[in-house]
């Protein structure tokens, strides 16, 4: 299922559960793994003064100096390169998003991995409005799957035996089923599917009664029931459930619950309008905090 | 041809549903408490089963909630037939409940629904 | 007041200047010459003191006096005389005249008399309020007490120490009169007051109270009461005494009890009911279906199945009627034999089915009973098919068998025994068996059967006796008068009273 991982990292600690997710998963399904580091953003135009990301120095670009990089980058993750049969070690120069997307769109890997935030925000060289605004930037136009390991506690690989898919029924949510499906099937791994009913008052405009939640929850299940069932003839273990509450929060709850080790969620559904901007969709809260991976897929 | 199991204490009930799934083309089992129905459903597994709530011993819900603990057993599709009202919120995860008596079309129609 | 003076006296001139004293003294004077004059004059005005000399007139003159006083008893007369007529007018008017004066008058004798008539006059006129104030005070105090004893309230009044300083007629009709005991000691049979006395809470703070309690009459009976208080204050507006008013409850209590009950019933029947609807659903379902498949076997089923559950649910509905409705019986008086034979019909029909011995043993010439037939057939059937269900659901044995005997027991008491060997009864069931919905046999029991059993039985003066050992098999023994019975039946056996 995935040949060929585009690992994009800042090569500092920062990245290093992400990593650990993709350098186990290259082992895990024999895939190619491209370790993908930009370097700076130019201070002007196409000048090939860079500030370098990691030194924050302004610096000359040159071959001379993209070889050290790579020779930095072999050095820090040497020891996972040792078991890694196939990689590449890639430097580009530019705003790490777009270089990314760039990337993913020549060589079309089966699989982006990024890690979260890069840590400090007072001095930091991306200007961020908000949490990720990389992360946001790729998986908003990734051709394919993102694999996000936002933090340590999401890292704890044992490869991929249960997955947790969480719906709001929409086309962009059947795109990601059919992958999560897929993946199940390849995999042989256990598929539990989620739809969170969202009852906080800023949604639903006022406060349901526990019977309305409840035979909301019912009518959610039918839902599911209608829409997937029957492509999960092929699997062997699946179960579903609906939870009210807080979205993102109840996806993060479920996965915990079922000792999940992936989420497969669909990003962004709508066109995200300014309030959405503002609090962060579903699938950016979810993978700032799950207890694992999660893949967003969106399309 | 599709199985289903008649969990209920009435014998007049499992007769009529026995006879009436029959009818139609379906391979009945029948049980008469929680033991009974957990053997047979693990036996035959079942493609759906008929539900009574209120049964001497051992009640419908713990039934349900045994059944959920087996991997194999866990999707089955269950209807809950039964003499209380609101027992929409007794089995949550129920496909559908009916209330007896029953109209009979009603039944049918959610039974071959759901083992298409 | 008291300003109205008649002078009568021939003498003009002392008459005058008698006249022109007491104008000065401001008093209004009339002067009268004969004894029509004086008659009128009383008519016209309300002469309050006469001043009168009695010597100058005849003695019908005398008579006219005597008249005045007694048609205006408040007028007081005042005699003049001359010394030598004096005891000639005292004669005559002792009883009449308040005071005497010599002629001629003396200012300060005069002023004496007239003081004494308006002190008299004051006084007499305070008499007669307040003896009409005595009987305005009576009237009342009579209609009080009326009140008091009529009210179908319990009235009792408490001092400080609760104890009872007045007691209405109800409440000496059920607690007797018990002035000077306790009130905690008459209405509850206590030692000590009961803790939370609305009586004790008015002393406090002046209110009324109002709690719902349960007392005892004399008679040992008790009763359910609402209990209010109200205080009741001296002339200077302390409470003295607190008077507290229960009313019956009872009634209202046992039909809310009633109806509590009526409608756990009905309650815990609609599932019943529901199952047994569905049930009926089946058995036409099978009895169509049946008909078009041309089914032999499946109609002859369903045909069995339908008319045993109307069986069934025509006897649930006859027991929710039973059960709501009055209980009067309709006696009738039906041969023994007839009814013992009609009740085991049905019942013999479904032991053969089942393959259970059912032995009938009518005892010869046992002749008649009064009984309501109707409730007695459904009681039982009712025993009857207890026994047969109770070797339906013993797996363990074979050779079950029910047996029925009906014998007279004394010239006036007829028994009916109904045995089997079926499952028997545990003690649990034993006691509970003919309390209100309680069953033993799942949903497939209603609850009501052998309560009403129980009730049909005791109503008409008889008794059932009940033995039985798990395992091994049940008899139960009844026994019913010959006659009915000539009051209502109040005790039974296995419960409290019945009314």
């Amino acid at each position: 299922m995935f040949k060929k991982i585009l690992f994009a990292t800042s090569t500092t600690e920062a990245s290093d559960h992400a990593a650990r997710v993709a350098f186990n998963m290259a082992q895990s399904y024999d895939a190619n793994i491209c370790i993908f580091h930009v370097i700076g953003v130019p201070t002007r135009g196409f000048s090939q003064i860079v500030m370098d990301v990691k030194t924050k120095e302004k610096v000359e670009i040159d071959d001379e100096y993209i070889a050290w990089v790579k020779e930095e980058i072999m050095v820090y993750y040497s020891k996972q390169l040792e078991k890694a049969k196939s990689y590449d070690i890639k430097v580009a120069v530019g705003f790490p998003h777009r270089e990314i997307l760039r990337e993913a769109r020549n060589n079309s890997p089966d699989l982006i991995v990024m890690g979260g935030s890069t840590g400090d925000d007072e001095d930091s060289v991306y200007k961020k409005s908000m949490v990720g605004s990389t992360l946001q930037r790729v998986a908003k136009a990734a051709p394919c799957p993102l694999l996000v390991v936002n933090r340590p506690a999401a890292s704890f690989w044992g490869g991929i035996s249960k997955v947790v898919f969480g719906t709001d029924f929409s086309k962009a949510s059947d795109a990601a089923f059919k992958f999560a499906v897929k993946l199940a099937k390849d995999l042989g791994c256990e598929l539990n599917l989620f739809h969170a009913l969202d009852i906080s008052s800023l949604h639903m405009g006022r406060l349901l009664t526990q019977d309305e939640i409840e035979s909301q929850i019912r009518e959610s299940l039918r839902c599911i029931r209608g829409r997937y069932l029957d492509e999960l003839k092929g699997i062997k273990d699946y179960s579903f459930d609906v939870w009210e509450g807080l979205p993102y929060i109840e996806i993060v709850k479920y996965a915990r619950e079922k000792h999940a080790d992936l989420i497969v969620m669909a990003h962004h559904t709508q066109k995200s309008s300014n309030e959405d901007a503002r609090l962060g969709s579903n699938i950016e809260q979810v993978i700032v905090r799950a207890g694992c991976p999660v893949i967003s897929i969106n399309k | 041809m599709k199985k289903i199991l008649i969990v209920d204490d009435d014998p007049n009930i499992v007769d009529y549903l026995t006879t009436l799934f029959e009818d139609n083309g379906f391979l009945t089992f029948a049980a008469r408490n929680v033991k009974e129905a957990m053997e047979l459903a693990r036996k035959e597994i079942p493609d759906l089963i008929t539900l009574d709530l209120e049964m001497p011993e051992e009640w419908g819900p713990r039934f349900y909630r045994k059944i959920s603990q087996e991997k194999n057993l866990k999707n089955i599709p269950i209807i809950v037939i039964s003499g209380f009202p609101g027992c929409t919120h007794a089995i949550g995860k129920a496909v559908a409940c009916l209330q007896k008596p029953f109209d009979r079309d009603e039944l049918l129609k959610i039974v071959k629904d759901n083992l298409k | 007041m008291a300003n109205e003076i008649l002078i009568i006296d021939k003498d003009i001139r002392h008459a005058k200047a008698l006249g022109i004293y007491l104008k000065r003294k401001k008093m209004r004077v009339y002067t009268a010459k004969n004894s029509d004059d004086i008659l009128k004059l009383f008519d016209r005005i309300n002469i309050k003191i006469v001043l009168a000399d009695p010597s100058c007139f005849s003695k019908d003159f005398i008579g006219i006096l005597k008249k005045i006083k007694k048609t205006y008893s408040e007028v007081q007369i005042v005699i003049m005389a001359t010394p030598e007529q004096f005891d000639y007018a005292m004669a005559y008017l002792k009883d009449e005249a308040v005071h005497y004066l010599l002629k001629p008058v003396k200012s300060a004798a005069l002023d004496m008399a007239l003081k004494q008539a308006k002190t008299w006059i004051a006084v007499n006129s305070k008499l007669l309020r307040y003896e009409k104030k005595m009987q305005v005070l009576k009237q009342a105090q009579n209609l009080f007490q009326q009140l008091f004893d009529e009210v179908p309230c319990y009235i009792s009044v408490q001092d400080k120490n609760f104890c009872l300083t007045a007691t209405n007629k109800m409440f000496k009709r059920d607690f007797g009169d018990e002035i000077g005991s306790h009130c905690y000691e008459v209405y509850k049979h206590r030692v000590l007051p009961c803790e939370k006395c609305p009586v004790a809470d008015t002393f406090k703070d002046a209110l009324s109270h109002s709690t719902e309690e349960v007392v005892t009459s004399k008679s040992g009976k008790q009763h359910n009461v609402i209990t209010w208080t109200a205080p009741v204050k001296d002339s200077h507006g302390r409470i003295t005494q607190v008077m507290e008013m229960s009313t019956n409850i009872s009634q209202i209590r046992q039909l809310q009890d009633h109806l509590t009950s009526l409608g756990l019933m009905i309650g815990s029947m609609s599932h019943g009911i529901k199952g047994m609807l569905t049930a009926l659903d089946g058995g036409i379902y099978q009895l169509e279906t049946g008909l078009a498949k041309g089914d032999k076997k499946r109609t002859d089923h369903a045909f069995d199945q339908i008319k045993q559950i109307a069986g069934r649910i025509r006897k649930m509905v006859l027991e929710i009627l039973y059960y709501a409705k009055s209980r009067e019986l309709v006696y009738q008086t039906v041969e023994i034999k007839k009814m013992a034979q009609k009740a085991a019909e049905d019942a013999m029909a479904m032991a053969i089915k089942k393959g259970i011995r059912f032995k009938l043993k009518i005892a010869p010439s046992l002749g008649t009973i009064q009984v309501d037939p109707n409730w007695i057939h459904a009681t039982l059937v009712n025993f009857l098919e207890n026994a047969i269900d109770a070797c339906i659901y013993d797996l363990n044995k074979k050779n079950q068998f029910v047996k029925f005997d009906i014998f007279e027991k004394s010239p006036d008491r007829i028994c009916f025994v109904i045995q089997d060997n079926g499952m028997g009864m545990d003690q649990e069931t034993k006691e509970k068996m003919f309390t209100l919905f309680f069953t033993s046999k799942g949903s497939q029991g209603t609850g009501l059967g052998l309560f009403i059993a129980n009730r049909v039985i005791c109503q008409h003066g008889g008794t059932i006796e009940v033995e039985s050992e798990p395992g091994k098999g049940s008899c139960f023994n009844i026994s019913l008068p010959r006659k009915k019975p000539e009051q209502f039946c109040i005790v039974d056996p296995h419960h409290e009273e019945i009314t």
